[in-house]
């Protein structure tokens, strides 16, 4: 039947905001509609019409579902192969492609030098890689890039404020505290890598909170959880509400990302980067992300 | 009779199946998500299959739309946030799904002498009387005449036993609506098997 042929008593009855003109219509109407409220003491019209609607309810309970069929899963399972396998390319491609995206400032190559770093060094401007479709204003990101083991920032999203408001006082520093050299076997055996102390800092009006996931080696599982700071998480090194911070020694060489999203989140709390991110923006809470390696 | 017996439903949540959900959620938890997935769809797979045919009025739309609301739980899986039962999430997905193809499609609204029993293979029990397979086969046909909008709740309602407030954020309609357009259906298919000669 077409919208046209619905035209007619059946149109009128499909209308929500008036009650059908014909007045036993209209009674069966008001008693169906109270009974759907719970309202069990409103007497049915008829006890026919009472008895033709017991035995529709149970027909509509029983609606049958015809016979098991799974043939059809496979190919949802193959759908899904298909999307992670071009997924796990184009993160491979990206991953690849890496070091030409990331800042290496200048002096920073890859030395044996153990000297530890100078502690909280104005640094470089990081790059910033704009993403069209989330909102942004400018923000200055200063990360350590004096020394030999601090790479650069390879990733920045961040955004005015989840109002839209741009917040002028919004800032995250990374800041490279201090480094030791060591002879590495996660992330590229036999080389020379150094492990850092930084301090990771937001400054932001409102209630914010900072995570840090371990982004690569562990990219097979979307990112761990390695640090976070809550205002009044024990792993904070200085608790604000309103200026997370906190101090970082990462275990392994890899890429590491700091998320800051705004109020004391309860979303979460264990996720991995992947599902948090999705979920914070879902949320539209997230402040400003930013990517740091640790050679 | 004097006095209405309240109507028979479905008890509320003796669909679910709360032990294969909490499997699923225990799968999806330890990041075996295919694992989850393929438990998933053997758990609900039959009943979205059944849900979207009777929606669409289109068995290849309907079975279209089944893998697409299952790939998007698998991708929305890890994200699940336990506020409703995995059943009522995934007909959220699958409403969603539906609407969309709507939006591309106007098949759903053609109304036309669909087979749902055929496309559902449904085999009627032997022990089935001619007069009660004459009505459900009439009631599946007099769903059709229903709206897109009214179907798809008065199916979330009385077939899938699911509140009007569980409806209502499904639909992103108030409760109060649900309810009306809930109880205007009834009435219209009370009639339409009347019409047909198989009401009282």
């Amino acid at each position: 039947m077409s919208d046209d042929q619905k035209a007619g008593p059946q149109k009128e009855l499909e209308e929500l905001d008036q009650l059908p003109a014909d007045p036993q219509d209209r009674a069966e109407a008001e008693w169906l509609l109270a009974r759907e409220r719970g309202e069990i003491d409103v007497a049915p019209p008829s006890a026919q019409l009472a008895q033709e609607h017991g035995e529709l309810a149970e027909l509509l309970g029983t609606l049958p579902v015809g016979k098991p069929d799974r043939s059809w899963q496979a190919d949802v399972l193959r759908l899904i192969d298909e999307a992670e396998g071009r997924k796990a390319s184009e993160a491979a491609s990206e991953t690849s492609s890496a070091p030409s995206e990331a800042a290496t400032p200048a002096g920073t190559a890859e030395t044996p030098d153990s000297t530890p770093a100078p502690t909280v060094t104005p640094a470089a401007q990081a790059p910033v890689i704009p993403l069209a479709w989330w909102r942004r204003s400018a923000v200055r990101i200063t990360a350590a890039g004096a020394t030999a083991a601090a790479a650069a920032v390879a990733v920045l999203l961040l955004r005015s404020s989840p109002s839209g408001a741009p917040h002028a006082e919004l800032k995250l520093d990374i800041t490279l505290l201090s480094a030791t050299a060591s002879r590495g076997a996660s992330y590229s055996p036999g080389k020379l890598w150094v492990t850092s102390d930084y301090r990771i800092e937001l400054k932001y009006p409102r209630e914010a909170e900072l995570r840090i996931f371990a982004k690569y080696p562990h990219k097979k599982d979307d990112g761990a959880l390695v640090a976070m700071c809550a205002g009044d998480n024990a792993s904070c090194q200085i608790a604000s509400a309103r200026n997370p911070s906190l101090e970082f020694r990462p275990t392994s060489a890899g890429e590491y990302v700091a998320i800051a999203i705004e109020g004391k989140s309860s979303l979460l709390p264990d996720a991995s980067l992947k599902a948090f991110r999705q979920a914070a923006r879902a949320a539209d809470k997230v402040l400003v992300e930013q990517s740091f390696e640790a050679h | 009779m004097s006095e209405a017996a309240p109507p028979r439903r479905p008890p509320r949540g003796d669909k679910i199946d709360r032990e294969g959900e909490a499997l699923v959620l225990g799968l999806a938890k330890a990041g075996k998500k295919r694992d989850a997935l393929e438990k998933l769809m053997n758990l609900y797979g039959d009943a979205i299959t059944a849900h979207l045919t009777r929606l669409m009025r289109d068995g290849e739309i309907a079975k279209d739309l089944r893998q697409q609301t299952f790939v998007s739980a698998y991708q929305g899986l890890e994200n699940f946030q336990e506020r409703s039962s995995l059943r009522t999430w995934l007909f959220s997905i699958a409403r969603n799904r539906a609407v969309d193809e709507m939006k591309r499609n106007r098949r759903a609204q053609l109304h036309d002498d669909f087979d749902v029993w055929n496309e559902l293979a449904v085999q009627p029990e032997p022990s089935m009387r001619g007069e009660e397979r004459a009505r459900r086969l009439a009631l599946e046909d007099c769903l059709g005449t229903l709206s897109e909008a009214t179907r798809a709740q008065l199916l979330m309602r009385m077939s899938e036993g699911m509140t009007h407030k569980e409806i209502g954020e499904i639909v992103h309609e108030p409760h109060g609506t649900v309810q009306v357009r809930i109880s205007r259906a009834l009435l219209l298919l009370r009639k339409c098997l009347k019409r047909k000669g198989l009401g009282r």
